[in-house]
């Protein structure tokens, strides 16, 4: 166990989740079901299809210069 | 193929690595993070005329994905299922050097809600600054800093119940 997690003030949490998050980054990822040009024409298909889906249950994302700014 | 099909395909390709990454963290199973990534791209699509600039268009896909996480009450379902039954969290891989953390950010993750979950993503892996994580998911940087306090506790709890201390 590192030292920092003994003491566990706010800094010492902050510095182990970031080490943990990198430790987990360096993982290999599993194997995805299709490649990236499979992927690629699902993503064509379905963004052209109108029908609501299960998969469309929320609202399509802002773009970055429609995001609310904070007063 | 139409303008802009063979881009949006090398986009495909040099994103899906770091969307797959953050989409595990955010909801901590491969095939609900997969479809994760593939609602991402879907919404990068939908928008992909505006979006030609490489650096646009993965900008755009970052705040999708967390948008879309924190909107979309199955992966708040999913969650909630997994804190019912912990015991059914997948194995940490063996192949790499995620057992050196001994399921400790799982566990940590699998605690906190969702917008909890994403602040700790955003904050602790991407290293975003409050005013940056407050953009992405479209709040207050006094809400992100609350909900931080918040799910640190939580953090501190799990590590804390990781024995050796």
């Amino acid at each position: 166990m590192p030292r920092e997690r003994c003491s566990l003030d706010r800094e010492a949490i902050e510095r182990e989740l970031r080490r943990l998050f990198h430790l987990a980054a360096d993982t290999p990822l599993p194997a995805p079901d299709l490649d990236d040009e499979e992927l690629a024409e699902y993503v064509r298909k379905h963004a052209s299809d109108p029908t609501p889906t299960e998969h469309a249950t929320h609202e399509r994302p802002a773009l970055p210069h429609e995001y609310p700014t904070e007063s | 193929m139409a303008p802009g099909q063979d881009q949006f395909s090398a986009f495909v390709a040099a994103a899906r690595p770091g969307l797959r990454r953050t989409a595990l963290f955010l909801i901590g199973e491969q095939h609900a993070a997969e479809d994760l990534v593939q609602e991402t791209l879907i919404a990068v699509y939908q928008r992909w005329d505006q979006l030609r600039a490489p650096d646009a268009a993965s900008g755009y896909a970052h705040h999708a994905m967390f948008r879309i996480f924190i909107s979309d009450r199955r992966h708040v379902r999913w969650r909630r299922e997994t804190l019912r039954a912990p015991a059914d969290l997948p194995d940490p891989p063996t192949d790499g050097g995620y057992h050196d953390t001994d399921g400790l950010l799982e566990q940590v993750l699998a605690t906190l809600p969702p917008r909890q979950r994403a602040i700790l993503v955003l904050r602790y892996y991407h290293d975003q600054s409050v005013a940056d994580t407050a953009k992405t998911l479209g709040c207050t940087s006094a809400t992100v800093r609350s909900q931080t306090t918040r799910a640190l506790r939580a953090a501190r709890k799990v590590l804390l119940g990781s024995g050796s201390h």
